[in-house]
């Protein structure tokens, strides 16, 4: 990749996009399948309403809607995306399913997708690339500039661990209840280039850092990096990368909407982190969203206030609420809140239907009917 | 001093000394198949007709031929093992799905009927001869396809589609057999169909599919909930899911249903109802892996093997005339279906295994008419052993292009 491509593309401020990484599941076990290519096969002899692309390993695809303005275009894309695949699925014998994670898939079992940047990734991150199936939801964010893009990101990764809580649905991975409520950042964080960007609050900087890691051959491109937000220059977008893949498209377009409020509250505010310290307690708290969800206790590196996330995102909700109506989002700040007011993330709906069945695939299963929109 | 303590000599095997003997070698031989990347059922099935061949001069070395009896029922139980997992590994619900599937299934089954009986009639063979060879050629092997999607841990859409498709022609193979059987057992010197008979095979063969259907649909009932008496404990679970087995193939018998339909459908039903999930817990794998090697090294070894020029040409015919079909169909139809062409060739060179399955449905009529049988039964095995084998490799050969394997 030259220096040209690391130019920052210009985007309208606050529109956004969705990316899900899919499960596909083999209707009578429950556990991952094959079925990618063929998925695409038959979904692209009509015109798709979205973008659909094949991942690492045949048992994974990533659909990605286009660039919207507001939440209820965004969530009937989604929709009807989600309709189209439901009908191929069915023709081919398959399933759908959202989550963080598969509950019981033994990763030596998954094959990696036929395609040279796969063969490369997979030869260079060994089991890793083969454990590394998991499904996470990424929301672009457009950015003016550069500069804009990198101070939001560092404003908005006070946000993380509400986000992680919100969306957890991996509890259960390789058989077990691993006791998070996502259990797939666990997985990101063994790679050598996840965790958060470096603290640059201009464009410039960022591209100098880039430059210099690239020099040292730590990475080719911005691909190399799975930190938790980080800028992606040809789209003008920023991309917040820590959600599980929600069950529901409904969940996802809802997170996407709740992002959007945020952003349009701190470039309003101009609120912005004064200096590095603002990822004192990141780990911590990340660490806490992931294994408790709402229940995590988070610290603020600034004021040092204790507060468990389901307080603090009732409180970033009635902040930002104003900035939702504007955007026409109210409905899926009204979600957030019943998230956390009456029904729990979705980690708490799988752990529930264990308790239920006693049975993973029954976990498995019903995930894939509440994707397919049976169920909320 | 009397020596009557020791046995005489030289030694006389018997029948269960040759039959272990068989399965020892037989399983080496799958491993030096495995070595020459051939599917493990090819070894089996080599040693399986060498002994069929060899028989006599087994009995030169004092080894005792294994008895028919003792070898019916442990290919039966084998046979039922895997028809009972090949029901439940296929997914029934999706021929509703996909509706152009079970037409592929449908016109593919009846186009290899037809011409295959248009060939044998051109051949000069009696219509009900050609008849049965051509119910015959409709069957593809469940127990080849489930060997060989196994060993290679086979996923994906070929996969899946050459178990349901292989399960459906099982099932109108039977279906044919039974209307054939019912026309010979009418009159035994018969030699045409007549059609005001219509009602003497009618009854026949529904008390075959109601029957059979109904003994499967009980018996997966009791299994689900006699999984529950044995709950947390693996051995006693397995033993009961092949305690059922061996009940559903023993009362099909003694019922005159057919063992087949029964235990495809027992399996079928008990995938459907087994809502908590306590089959798929049981998991049979090991008892399948044995089954297979089993099946495979008996599927020929009581066989007698005609070699005459004239039961070769007839083979080759059939076996071409139903290559035809099957992969054309499957081809054709395959857009339809949901898949690429290219995938539907591959699904349907995935049909073209043939087993001693087939046989069984010959063994009825050889009751009634032996005269038939002897028409019929020389074609077919040449016609199954070649497609055992090149079958095999064939499937082999397509789920690994189709990329659906793990090699």
């Amino acid at each position: 990749m030259d220096a040209s491509s690391m130019k920052f593309s210009t985007s309208a401020p606050l529109t956004m996009g969705v990316e899900l990484e899919l499960q596909v599941i083999d209707r009578r076990t429950g556990d991952l399948t094959r079925g990618a290519s063929d998925l695409m096969h038959l979904v692209e002899r009509k015109p798709f309403p979205g973008d659909i692309k094949p991942e690492i390993t045949e048992s994974m695809v990533e659909i990605s809607t286009a660039v919207h303005t507001e939440y209820g275009p965004l969530r009937d894309q989604l929709r009807s995306m989600r309709d189209t695949l439901v009908v191929a699925a069915d023709k081919l014998d398959l399933r759908i399913a959202g989550g963080g994670a598969h509950p019981f898939q033994h990763w030596s079992e998954r094959q990696i997708f036929d395609r040279p940047r796969f063969r490369h990734v997979a030869g260079l991150y060994g089991y890793l690339a083969k454990q590394f199936t998991v499904f996470g939801q990424h929301v672009h964010i457009g950015c003016a500039d550069g500069t804009s893009a990198m101070r939001l990101l560092h404003s908005l990764a006070r946000y993380v661990p509400q986000f992680i809580a919100l969306a957890a649905c991996s509890p259960y991975y390789q058989g077990v209840d691993s006791s998070f409520d996502c259990s797939r950042l666990n997985t990101v964080f063994a790679f050598p280039l996840s965790g958060r960007a470096p603290f640059v609050t201009d464009w410039e900087g960022f591209e100098n850092y880039f430059g210099k890691m690239r020099a040292l051959g730590v990475v080719e491109s911005m691909k190399d990096f799975y930190w938790d937000i980080r800028p992606k220059p040809e789209y003008g977008t920023i991309e917040v990368r820590v959600f599980d893949t929600p069950l529901s498209v409904d969940r996802a377009a809802e997170l996407a909407g709740y992002v959007q409020a945020i952003c349009a509250w701190l470039l309003d505010t101009q609120a912005r982190p004064a200096s590095e310290d603002v990822y004192l307690t990141y780990s911590y708290n990340r660490f806490q969203a992931c294994r408790f969800g709402l229940e995590g206790q988070v610290i603020d590196a600034v004021t040092g206030a204790i507060v468990p996330l389901h307080q603090d995102v009732l409180a970033t909700v009635a902040k930002v609420r104003p900035y939702a109506e504007k955007l026409k989002s109210g409905l899926a700040l009204e979600a957030i809140e019943s998230i956390v007011r009456v029904y729990g993330n979705q980690a708490r709906r799988q752990r529930e239907t264990y308790e239920r069945s006693r049975s993973l695939t029954e976990v498995i299963l019903d995930s894939a009917m509440c994707w397919a929109g049976r169920d909320r | 001093m009397a020596h009557d303590f020791l046995p005489p000599w030289p030694l006389q095997g018997t029948s269960a000394l040759t039959l272990a003997l068989l399965a020892l070698i037989a399983a080496i031989c799958g491993e030096l198949a495995a070595r020459l990347r051939v599917p493990r059922l090819i070894g089996y099935t080599a040693i399986s007709v060498v002994f069929a061949v060899a028989a006599a001069a087994l009995a030169r070395i004092s080894l005792a031929p294994i008895e028919p009896d003792s070898a019916d029922l442990v290919l039966g139980i084998s046979a039922a093992i895997i028809l009972f997992e090949v029901g439940q590994r296929v997914s029934w619900g999706w021929l509703r799905r996909n509706p152009a599937l079970t037409l592929t299934s449908v016109i593919e089954a009846g186009l290899t009927f037809l011409l295959v009986y248009l060939v044998m009639r051109l051949g000069g063979m009696s219509s009900l001869a050609a008849a049965l060879i051509a119910a015959i050629s409709v069957a593809t092997s469940p127990a080849v396809a489930l060997a060989v999607v196994r060993e290679l841990r086979a996923q994906g859409q070929i996969t899946e589609r050459t178990l349901l498709l292989t399960a459906m022609n099982s099932i109108y193979a039977v279906l044919l057999a039974t209307v054939m059987l019912a026309w010979v057992q009418v009159d035994a010197h018969l030699d045409a169909f007549v059609w005001s008979d219509l009602g003497r095979w009618l009854l026949p063969t529904s008390y075959l599919v109601f029957g059979s259907r109904a003994l499967a649909a009980a018996a997966a009932r009791l299994l689900l909930r006699a999984l529950v008496l044995v709950r947390g404990e693996r051995g006693a679970q397995i033993v009961v899911v092949l305690a059922f087995i061996a009940i559903v193939f023993a009362l099909a018998q003694s019922l005159r249903l057919s063992p087949l339909l029964a235990l495809l459908t027992c399996g079928a039903f008990a995938r459907t109802l087994d809502h908590e999930r306590r089959l798929l817990a049981a998991e049979l794998g090991m008892p399948v892996a044995i089954a297979l090697v089993l099946f495979f090294a008996l599927s020929f070894a009581t066989v007698n093997i005609d070699l005459s020029f004239n039961v070769w040409l007839a083979a080759l015919a059939l076996v071409a005339v139903r290559a035809l079909c099957k992969v054309g169909v499957a081809a054709v139809l395959a857009r339809p279906a949901g898949l690429a062409w290219r995938k539907g060739v591959l699904v349907g060179v995935g049909l073209l295994p043939m087993s001693a399955v087939a046989l069984l449905l010959t063994r009825d009529v050889a009751a009634v008419n032996p005269g038939l049988a002897a028409q019929v039964g020389g074609v077919v095995v040449i016609g199954v052993v070649l497609m055992q084998i090149a079958g095999a490799l064939l499937l082999a050969a397509a789920l690994r292009r189709g990329g659906e394997t793990r090699d």
